[in-house]
């Protein structure tokens, strides 16, 4: 693709990320979750890959790793519901409970829901930088 | 403790997700994971049959406010079966050679995990994503062939339950428009006793959704092709174990949650039942390979179920829960038996024949019996000689599909003995239920009780 | 639920089953995509809040609804992303993605 949505598509990758990563963090105060994350993250992945080709974006990005990554959030969604459903008997449930304090790291509240919101956030930017990566790769252009 | 089959059912997804399907140690992994499912559900089987109903509240918030799991009888009624049937399934795969592809076992343990979700879960939208999950993987199930035309079908299947599916949604919308929440008891409770308000509505769209999962006419279109031309494996496990998904439902919601307008649609739910099951028969006698007869004689039996609905009360619920359970076993022992060859196979191919036209003493005749007699003490009597003329017409083509699969053909090769084995053993188990129905008919009573609210 | 987003969700519904009855496949899945999002566009109007509150007018909406719409929105997508994958294996197959080509009896 052209020079221009290169550079532009260079200059825009990493502060959506930043925009992703605050998606997923302000979904339990304010506006946005785990899914919006994600698909800001993959949107971002999927310019690049438009924008620079396959062949060059597998050079930039860690592409080969998106299952990995889609792998890794399923993990963390399954442990929320189940590693409760293990020690209480009842899945999903909040951690830290109503009686402790809420462990705070400087302004954002560390809690079960921003790991599972993690978690989703990764498995859909996993999953549709996967999808993406290997739909580009099967039209001949690639091996 | 509820949960427990879900747990087992996700972590073993995630674990196999993970590995390689196409080794054989991971097609018994999957089973094994089946297995610890239907072990969790048979305990909470027991915990049931005690008389207590075990429930959860995810989340741990209070009653009104979380998604509730629950299992009673009728959850229990259809969860125990059908994680069996796929038990069955995916043990008869493992035998003929395993998996071939990656992920082939991961979709099989995932539609396990959301039909047991569906039949433990007492939220309407968590129906639905459940619904979803075992769908999905349905559809990704479907998609795994070889051949061409296995993938034109399963682009079919995806639109057309993708439809259903989207009316199904629109249906939940309406309830919580309608009464303000999502939990099935408390809607039940709140719609009122006015059956020509929106809860009509509401109860059209559910019963449009679940007649296309289930292929009633007039949705009946999309399974001839489907049940037909994917690959034989995964037609038996969509008519034995996903199909099962529309019964539940019409019992659930037309039972559970809106019994006003199930018995406001008796009506409409004979005439649409006895027009498939016509319908379903004369088409099947007309076709020629055996997987279009078992498509469309799907379609006729299911039939019975919505007419099992229409005559309601006590004996119609216990009787649409027979018929749906004996069917489904019927049909993934069909389906199985249309895949393999050997001499113990056609032995198994004329139990499941039996047992879809009525008779003794395969599984289908306490079908047919509780169906006779649910239309003998009720208001409709015509509709024991339908019943009548629709095992006739069953006898007709399956009698066909017998001579053209068994008869006719010279078998070159044959299955492996192992898998001839486990599908005759398939065979003796529906025989038994047929000799020895009590578990069937207890459980279908108990439903009924649950359903019409009768004493038990 | 308000006079608009009613004649939208139809509006949207009645789009989605005109292009589902095209041959192109392609048209199919755009269709279904209208579909389902008219389907939560309906779940949404539930929660604008003006029955629940008892008021004319809507102060406040229905967390509960966003939340059910958003995971809807969820299963779409994933829907979406396999259904095009596998019209991708179709075209693979055949070449065309009109499905009177494919559905000829071979």
């Amino acid at each position: 693709m052209s020079l221009l949505a290169q550079s532009v598509v260079r200059l825009l990758f990493l502060p959506s990320l930043v925009v992703a990563t605050a998606f997923c963090v302000r979904g339990s105060t304010g506006m946005g979750d785990g899914f919006s994350a994600g698909l800001v993250a993959a949107i971002a992945t999927s310019l690049v890959l438009l924008a620079f080709g396959p062949r060059q974006a597998r050079r930039i990005l860690p592409l080969r790793h998106a299952p990995a990554t889609a792998g890794i959030g399923l993990l963390l969604v399954v442990g929320s519901a189940v590693v409760p459903a293990l020690v209480h008997g009842i899945p999903l449930e909040h951690f830290p409970r109503v009686e402790f304090q809420v462990v705070r790291l400087g302004a954002l509240a560390v809690n079960s829901s921003l790991l599972f919101d993690a978690g989703i956030a990764a498995v859909v930017a996993g999953g549709v930088v996967h999808v993406l990566d290997r739909a580009a790769s099967t039209d001949g252009q690639d091996a | 403790m509820i949960f427990v089959p879900l747990a087992i059912g996700w972590i073993a997804s995630l674990v196999l997700l993970a590995l390689d399907g196409r080794r054989r140690w991971v097609g018994w992994l999957a089973l094994a994971a089946v297995l610890g499912m239907l072990a969790a559900s048979v305990a909470l089987l027991w915990e049931v049959a005690a008389g207590r109903e075990p429930a959860v509240i995810a989340g741990g918030w209070p009653g009104g406010v979380g998604i509730r799991l629950r299992a009673d009888w009728l959850g229990i009624g259809y969860a125990v079966p059908v994680l069996g049937i796929i038990a069955a399934l995916l043990l008869i795969e493992n035998l003929r050679g395993g998996f071939l592809t990656r992920i082939g076992p991961a979709l099989v343990v995932l539609v396990s995990l959301g039909l047991t979700g569906v039949f433990f879960t007492a939220d309407a939208f968590n129906f639905y994503v459940f619904f979803e999950l075992s769908m999905g993987s349905a559809f990704a199930i479907t998609a795994l062939g070889t051949e061409g035309r296995h993938v034109r079908v399963s682009a079919t299947f995806m639109v057309t339950n993708i439809l259903g599916s989207v009316l199904f949604l629109i249906s939940v919308g309406g309830l919580y428009h309608a009464t303000g929440t999502l939990d099935m008891p408390v809607a039940a409770a709140r719609l009122g006793v006015d059956p020509f308000g929106p809860p009509v509505l509401v109860g059209t769209l559910f019963l449009a959704a679940f007649l296309l999962k289930l292929g009633i006419f007039p949705f009946h279109f999309w399974v001839p092709p489907v049940y037909g031309e994917t690959r034989v494996p995964a037609a038996a496990l969509l008519s034995g174990a996903l199909a099962n998904i529309g019964s539940y439902g019409l019992l659930r919601f037309g039972g559970e949650v809106m019994p006003d307008a199930l018995q406001a649609g008796r009506g409409l739910l004979l005439a649409i039942g006895a027009a498939t099951i016509l319908i379903g028969s004369m088409l099947a006698i007309s076709r020629q390979p055996v997987a279009e007869i078992l498509a469309y004689s799907s379609i006729a039996q299911n039939g019975y179920i919505l007419l099992a609905l229409g005559i309601g009360g006590r004996a119609g619920f216990a009787a649409a829960y027979i018929y749906a359970m004996v069917n489904s076993i019927g049909k993934a022992l069909l389906f199985t038996t249309a895949g393999s060859r050997g001499p113990m196979i056609g032995g198994a191919f004329l139990i499941g024949a039996m047992s879809t036209a009525g008779l003794p003493p395969a599984l289908g005749f306490v079908g047919k019996f509780a169906l006779f007699r649910a239309a003998w003490e009720g208001t409709d009597r015509w509709l024991v000689g339908w019943i009548i003329g629709g095992a006739l017409l069953a006898f007709l083509y399956m009698f066909q599909a017998f001579q053209q699969r068994f008869w006719l053909r010279e078998d070159e090769t044959h299955s492996a003995p192992s898998v001839r084995v486990a599908i005759a053993c398939f065979a003796v188990v529906a025989l038994v239920f047929g000799v020895w129905p009590e578990p069937l008919l207890g459980a279908g009573s108990q439903i009924a009780s649950l359903l019409a609210g009768g004493p038990r | 639920m308000n006079l608009a987003l009613a004649l939208c969700v139809a509006v949207v519904f009645g789009a989605g089953i005109r292009l589902m009855l095209d041959p192109d496949l392609v048209r199919i899945a755009a269709g279904t995509i209208l579909v389902s999002n008219a389907a939560n566009l309906f779940i949404m109007s539930a929660g604008t809040g003006a029955q629940a509150a008892g008021q004319a007018q809507a102060t406040t909406s229905d967390p509960l609804v966003q939340a059910l719409v958003l995971t809807s929105l969820v299963i779409t997508f994933g829907f979406t992303a396999l259904l095009f994958s596998i019209l991708h294996a179709i075209y693979r197959a055949w070449g065309t993605l009109d499905s009177h080509e494919i559905d000829r009896p071979e």
